[in-house]
């Protein structure tokens, strides 16, 4: 059986299913199909069904990733003070695991060449990682836990043309997983 | 360069080579051992061996689990967890972290897997591939699972 879950972020964007020579979208919830059975349409799957099959899978799901967006003061590895909460909650965060990594990731606007922005948003990403080091250690997270990477301009928070200073797109993003 | 030095800088180069490789073999890992419950093990270079919470899984590891579950969580942020009785191989996963443009092919040879899809599918739809003896699965996001019966359809 192979049958689409509803996602807690509500996006669904589908399996494509190919066997014995058909293809076929399944692109909503529960959406499905068993392979063998001749059908060459999706049916919906009764969800009674997918929790008597599929119970143990889902009971093992992972606590999925959480992310915090932390900013600084312009040209400085100082914290702006309304990101305060948001580093903390991310300490806080890590202790509700049991196996954690920590995932540094920075982020520039689009000032600057692309290249160049790469370079910037990963020393970015080391310099937070290095100036985390104790925290995280002392939530028994150590470095080889802690991974820093650079999306330089890649992932705007918000859309803007090229060459625009967008403090808002300068910010290092923090995920814990 | 007499042929004893260049004996000895064969060797040298055979040595560095034999040296290097396990190195080389020595990739980084895809993913994380997230939860697990009972036994469950990992194939990896023809030797079985448990796994436990916080382990690490690599490119061309295959996962059994016996009366147990586990979950793993890669690192595009992508999930699965595998019921009992499940096999599933981790055939191929590339990722890069920079432009997130990755490719992760796996193969639930039976048992009941979930899956949650991650960075490698929001930059690349179907860029993640699942196959099962039964049917080819090409990946658009975000939240499915698939059941194999490990019988060959």
């Amino acid at each position: 059986m192979i049958v689409v879950l509803p996602a807690a972020d509500g996006h669904i964007g589908g399996v494509v299913v190919e066997t014995g020579g058909n293809k076929m979208v399944l692109d909503k919830a529960y959406a499905g199909t068993k392979p063998g059975s001749g059908a060459t349409t999706p049916i919906e799957m009764s969800q009674s069904e997918v929790e008597r099959v599929f119970s143990s899978a889902l009971a093992a799901r992972p606590i999925p990733p959480k992310s915090y967006v932390l900013y600084f003061v312009s040209g400085s590895d100082e914290l702006v003070a309304d990101s305060r909460p948001a580093l903390e909650a991310m300490l806080a965060e890590l202790s509700a695991r049991k196996a954690v990594e920590v995932v540094i990731t920075g982020h520039t606007d689009t000032l600057g060449a692309s290249d160049k922005n790469d370079r910037l948003s990963l020393d970015r990403a080391q310099a937070v990682k290095t100036q985390l080091k104790d925290r995280l250690a002392a939530q028994g997270v150590q470095s080889d836990s802690v991974t820093a990477v650079g999306r330089g301009e890649r992932e705007l928070l918000v859309k803007t043309p090229d060459q625009t200073a967008e403090p808002r797109n300068r910010r290092v993003e923090i995920t814990v997983r | 360069m007499d042929i004893m030095t260049a004996k000895f800088a064969v060797c040298c180069f055979c040595v560095a080579m034999a040296l290097a490789t396990p190195c080389a073999a020595a990739e980084a890992a895809i993913g994380q051992i997230k939860t697990e419950t009972g036994t469950v093990s990992v194939e990896r270079g023809g030797a079985a061996k448990p796994l436990t919470i916080g382990d690490h899984v690599f490119e061309a590891d295959t996962i059994v689990t016996a009366d147990g579950t586990v979950g793993i969580t890669f690192a595009d942020n992508s999930m699965m967890s595998l019921g009992p009785n499940s096999r599933l191989s981790l055939d191929q996963f590339k990722f890069d972290t920079t432009t997130q443009n990755g490719i992760f092919n796996s193969s639930l040879k039976k048992g009941t897997l979930a899956v949650k899809s991650g960075q490698i599918v929001r930059q690349t739809p179907e860029a993640m591939r699942i196959r099962t003896p039964a049917a080819l699965l090409g990946v658009r996001g975000t939240e499915f699972a698939v059941s194999a019966d490990g019988k060959s359809q």
